[in-house]
């Protein structure tokens, strides 16, 4: 279905992830194209929240790669073989791969301006002044220029995703993944969350982001992957998977939602 | 190098040090527990601002001061003053009082962790304050202190080495005599240590073991 | 009681002159012993946080001896035990090392508590954001986690400063040293062993005091923190 291309941002090639004896992700390859937003959805304990961890290396896959362009991610060449790199080595690759987690892990230490400048003063090497311009710069897309002295505990939980979302932006990635970015807030506060997230992806930023919300999916993401049991099950133009899944897997998953969400 | 013989000529005196210690350590224990408990309950349901006063200037000389000053003040000061204590006897007031201390603030956390509402619930059922406290907060407060007071039984069986200063036949002293008389320096302290560890480590499992069992309990 | 405090003033220039020379050495060795708890106790907790089985196990094994063994038994080997093996130190060196391999094991406690209190998400933020294991280390978790650490550290040196009493005993010429010294020429014990655990006190309760405050207040911190 996707045949390697030359125009694949990001490719992950034959994915593999063990626990001990559990097998959660089974062999999973998938492309990302420059600007295109894809989403992965599934039922949970499908692997499609291990699948990202593993694309910037938070979980270390066991077996498969992943390419940044041509760049590979997450393990350099030791003489003839490859190994993993260590943290430290794989730092610059990191910046090129932003993550935005479920449960935000904002530095509480930190206000919300320095939140989003300790990455770009410290990973990027930027002076402190410019790099306060760009997080005031960033905070203002996240439409919380005025929260920039403010500390994270001061903060609603949408308003902390928002300011991650900007700490992720001020990266300046290729890519950002999103972790269920919505899941742990409070029903009311997802809206202002998604909203940033659907104007970042019609500005045409390469996002993969793995959601509960297929309603949201379905609107923004340009493409879905379906998972389960570690595999992907099904994957194809967002509208289509979700309002004509072929899959019988696919069909029964979506239904559920469909009467949760109702 | 080491030689077992000499090693086993010296355990049985060593060994009689220990038992002194641990006597030492369990007279302490009793009387710090309950001076610490009642200075716990003193400071958490006393209104008097006087009580409140004296005990928190008794916890903080015995816990801002080191046993050693304690321990002189008590045998060679009270001489001075007429009172002349053996040494084994100043060596225990003066550990039970550092203890009473330590404790206190161990107990105390222990009753101010529970919520109001378990004070209340008692008074709810009719209880009156005497029988809220003994059936219904201290056990509590005492599980929760217990990590705490695991390690406080632990820091005294090693504080009774301090009474070798005032001359208690402990461990400690007799160890320093035998090494005047006998040279044997390393092999004596060797042995100390291992003693020690030998009457430290079984009360940390034991206290392990303890909190395990509690917790099942529940 | 009045004539109790009237032998003070007569002896008052004498004693207090060599207390505080006997303080300023107490500080003196408290502090090193601290400083060398410190260096090993922050070794002994990267060693237990390290992947090697042997060196976590290792450093579980010091600490466990470390609190398993009395001060004094520790003072009097490295100070009469050593010598046959060739090397001698002094009092003082003696007393600080000691202090030093002791409070090791409680700093490394305090330390690893204080790392562990820490959500693991604090690390992958900052390492999903590009920063090193060092920058993410110096820049994200060592600010938070050494709010949690400071009071009990505060606390293992008011410990080791009390602990350095014991340094007397191998003949560590530090404050309580001095106040036996003046004690047995003076006659006078009950008035210098007050004097002398009003010296302690003077140094250690702000400390304490200061331990409390800040306990009080970084715990009023942490409760609205989230994430």
């Amino acid at each position: 279905m996707s045949s390697p291309s030359d125009t694949a941002l990001l490719r992950v090639h034959e994915l593999h992830k063990n626990y001990g004896d559990l097998e959660v992700l089974k062999g999973i390859s998938l492309e990302l194209k420059p600007g295109e937003t894809l989403s992965l959805i599934g039922p949970s304990g499908s692997g499609k929240s291990t699948c990202l961890r593993c694309i910037n290396y938070l979980e270390k896959p066991t077996s498969g790669e992943i390419w940044l362009g041509d760049e590979l991610i997450g393990q350099v060449k030791d003489g003839k073989r490859l190994r993993l790199m260590s943290d430290r080595e794989m730092a610059p690759q990191r910046r090129e791969i932003a993550m935005v987690f479920q449960l935000f892990y904002l530095w509480p230490h930190l206000n919300v301006r320095d939140n989003v400048a300790l990455g770009p003063i410290k990973a990027q090497g930027m002076p402190r002044k410019q790099a306060y311009e760009l997080a005031d710069a960033m905070l203002e897309k996240v439409h919380l220029r005025h929260k920039a002295e403010a500390y994270p505990e001061q903060l609603s939980g949408g308003q902390q995703q928002r300011v991650a979302i900007a700490r992720a932006l001020a990266q300046q990635p290729k890519v950002i993944l999103f972790d269920e970015p919505t899941s742990a807030l409070d029903p009311e506060l997802v809206g202002e969350v998604l909203a940033v997230i659907r104007e970042l992806a019609e500005e045409g930023r390469s996002m993969i982001m793995v959601t509960h919300e297929v309603r949201f999916a379905r609107d923004v993401a340009d493409r879905v992957i379906f998972m389960d049991g570690g595999r992907i099950v099904e994957q194809g133009p967002s509208a289509q998977v979700i309002d004509n899944p072929r899959h019988e897997r696919t069909r029964s998953f979506l239904g559920r939602m469909a009467v949760e969400s109702a | 190098m080491v030689n077992l013989q000499a090693f086993l000529g010296l355990l049985p005196l060593l060994l009689k040090g220990a038992m002194n210690a641990l006597q030492i350590a369990l007279c302490t224990l009793v009387l710090a527990s309950a001076g610490g408990l009642i200075l716990a309950v003193l400071l958490t349901f006393s209104r008097s601002r006087l009580v409140h006063g004296a005990i928190a200037c008794f916890i903080e000389w015995m816990r801002n001061v080191p046993a050693l000053a304690h321990l002189f003040l008590i045998y060679f000061g009270l001489s001075y003053l007429g009172i002349n204590l053996p040494a084994w006897l100043a060596a225990i007031v003066g550990l039970s009082l550092v203890g009473s201390a330590v404790l206190a603030d161990t107990f105390r956390a222990g009753l101010q962790s529970l919520h109001v509402g378990q004070h209340e619930a008692g008074q709810a059922v009719g209880l009156h304050r005497l029988q809220i406290l003994r059936y219904i907060l201290l056990p509590q407060a005492l599980r929760v202190a217990l990590p705490a007071y695991a390690n406080y039984v632990t820091q005294l069986i090693k504080d009774t080495s301090i009474a070798s200063a005032i001359a208690v036949p402990e461990i400690m002293f007799l160890a320093r005599n035998l090494v005047t008389s006998t040279f044997q320096t390393s092999l004596i302290y060797l042995a100390v240590m291992c003693i020690y560890a030998a009457m430290i480590l079984p009360i940390g499992v034991g206290f392990i073991r303890l909190e395990r069992h509690l917790r099942a309990a529940r | 009681m009045i004539s109790f405090f009237q032998q003070y003033p007569e002896y008052w220039s004498d004693w207090f002159a060599r207390l505080l020379l006997g303080a300023r050495v107490s500080a003196e060795l408290s502090l090193t012993g601290f400083a060398l708890a410190a260096v090993l106790g922050a070794l002994l907790a990267w060693a237990m946080k390290s992947p090697s089985v042997l060196l976590k196990r290792l450093a579980v094994f010091f600490i466990q001896g470390m609190r398993a063994v009395p001060l004094l038994a520790l003072l009097l080997a490295l100070y009469f035990t050593l010598p046959s093996l060739g090397l001698t130190l002094s009092g003082y060196w003696a007393g600080a090392i000691g202090l030093g391999l002791q409070g090791s094991a409680y700093v490394a406690e305090i330390l690893r508590g204080g790392l562990d209190s820490l959500h693991r998400g604090q690390r992958e933020s900052a390492i999903a954001t590009g920063l090193t294991p060092l920058q993410a280390f110096t820049s994200v978790i060592f600010p938070q986690a050494i709010r949690g650490m400071l009071p009990p550290l505060l606390n293992a040196y008011v410990s080791i400063l009390k602990d350095s009493s014991l340094c007397a005993l191998i003949a560590t010429d530090e404050l309580m040293l001095a106040a036996r010294a003046i004690a047995s020429e003076s006659f006078l014990p009950m008035h210098i062993f007050l004097l002398v655990g009003l010296f302690y006190f003077v140094i250690a309760f702000p400390l304490s005091l200061l331990s409390r405050v800040l306990e009080v207040r970084f715990s009023r911190g942490r409760k609205t923190i989230r994430g």
